[in-house]
């Protein structure tokens, strides 16, 4: 399989994600407080079922929060862990190539001609 | 009927209750749900086209659609609330009626008031203010009655579109997990990512969540081939162990950078500005022009593996990819983090340093 990783790109992905992600909580309270004003005007029964269904949104809001932060710091581990790899991979061929060039000069005969 | 004269002091009007406010709650809470899907829904389309485009590996796919939930949660939230806008909606078209009913009656009660208190106890003679007072009492109940049932109804209504907080424990499990270093199964159920290195043993799970076998050989055993040049396995596959990389410094700077992200997964209650803490690192890392010789990482093939220098410190990357994408996945298909984690994980176990190296990553692919 090709391997393409754009760490450019994905940070800009991330970002756009935790952007929308705060646009989406914002969204949230705003329809949060429109449950409270509901609330508020109705009173009794219906305001306990309000906060009730308030709480469900707060927690289904907080998992999905948590989501957009687990899915972002993983996918910048992920491409940091390709970036790594890039970078010891090429370490380990510069050593090899040093190693490989050092040999040379050691071997018998080596500087003889 | 009843032989007391209403009191219209006693009759309820529903004052406390803004029913044309209401009315407008229930628009506004319509039109933010509206913004809440298309807002969950957006996230999960933008991320997923910026994943293909930018993260052409092993698993791309499975992290292209990490953000689907948020599409399906936001699209929950706003039915739960539509439905409950609808309940509103409802209640406040009754309600008003009602609230304009007793109104009238209060009206009606204190005209017939002013008629039979002059009269003393006479006013139950009148056949006509007996009528009205019965007619008010009787009315009154009636609307109080169903102002109550709607009410009921509404509330009853509003009940129905949710769990309630405190009733997604298995999602919250799910999500939260992941901080702790654990992925998922296919089912939910929470493994831990040691389970794959503690050992220095490697098998990929299956989606039921049992190790499965790939070929016959366990990968630290064909990472340990690889380490001799030109191993049969590699020879097999086309590949050499000698890299066509260009020789360049290892970044040990740029690495501990990007180790710390790992500490901005914390607690429940951090949100999106650890997030945007992380994204800021991320971003500052990503400009950094040690940390890669251009914006992209590029391979096409299987690459040297090796014991040099900062293959350790790549062990301890990938490991913490374990517990990253391990939580990303959390609740969907197999555990892809604890797979990569446990890659790498292996390769610390059995004393090699190795990277996500593509030889082995074909095998995912």
């Amino acid at each position: 399989m090709k391997f393409d990783v754009s760490p450019s790109g994905m940070h800009q992905t991330g970002q756009k994600a935790t952007s929308q992600g705060q646009d989406l909580v914002a969204d949230v309270k705003t329809l949060l407080g429109s449950l409270e004003e509901a609330a508020g005007t109705c009173g009794g029964p219906i305001a306990n079922e309000l906060a009730r269904l308030a709480g469900d949104v707060s927690q289904k809001t907080h998992v999905m929060s948590s989501r957009v932060q687990v899915t972002v710091d993983g996918a910048g581990k992920a491409t940091n862990a390709h970036v790594e790899g890039d970078h010891e991979m090429q370490n380990n061929a510069r050593q090899n190539q040093s190693g490989t060039e050092n040999a040379g000069q050691d071997m018998p005969g080596h500087g003889a001609r | 009927m009843t032989d007391t004269l209403v009191d219209p002091e006693t009759i309820p009007t529903l004052d406390e209750i803004d029913f044309e406010n209401l009315h407008g709650n229930v628009g506004k809470i319509r039109r933010t749900c509206g913004d809440v899907q298309r807002g969950g829904s957006a996230i999960d389309g933008q991320w997923a086209a910026g994943v293909a485009l930018h993260y052409l590996a092993p698993n791309g796919t499975v992290l292209s659609e990490k953000l689907t939930p948020l599409k399906q949660n936001s699209a929950a939230v706003a039915k739960s609330c539509q439905g409950a806008a609808d309940a509103l909606a409802g209640y406040a078209s009754k309600g008003a009626p009602i609230k304009k009913a007793l109104k009238q009656l209060k009206r009606d009660a204190q005209d017939l008031v002013a008629k039979a208190k002059p009269l003393g106890d006479d006013w139950q003679s009148k056949h006509e203010l007996v009528e009205e007072n019965n007619r008010i009492k009787s009315a009154v109940t009636n609307k109080v009655n169903d102002h109550e049932q709607a009410q009921k109804d509404c509330a009853d209504k509003i009940h129905a579109t949710n769990d309630g907080p405190g009733t997604n424990a298995g999602g919250l499990i799910r999500e939260y997990g992941g901080y702790l270093g654990y992925g998922t199964t296919s089912w939910g159920a929470i493994v831990s990512n040691a389970n794959y290195h503690k050992f220095g043993e490697f098998r990929p799970r299956g989606a039921d969540g049992k190790y499965i076998k790939f070929k016959d050989m366990p990968f630290w055993e064909r990472a340990k081939l690889g380490m001799e040049t030109g191993a049969p396995w590699q020879k097999k596959l086309g590949l050499s162990s000698n890299s066509n990389w260009q020789a360049k410094a290892y970044q040990s700077a740029s690495r501990a950078k990007w180790l710390k992200l790992g500490k901005f997964g914390g607690p429940i209650g951090v949100g999106l500005t650890a997030v945007t803490s992380g994204m800021d690192q991320w971003g500052q890392d990503s400009q950094n022009p040690n940390m890669s010789t251009g914006t992209k990482v590029v391979r096409t093939g299987a690459k040297a593996v090796g014991t040099a220098g900062g293959a350790w410190a790549g062990a301890e990357a990938g490991a913490a990819i374990g517990t990253g994408i391990g939580a990303a996945c959390g609740g969907v298909g197999a555990p892809v983090g604890a797979v990569v984690g446990g890659l790498i994980g292996a390769a610390v176990g059995s004393g090699i340093g190795s990277k996500i190296a593509d030889g082995f990553n074909s095998l995912f692919g």
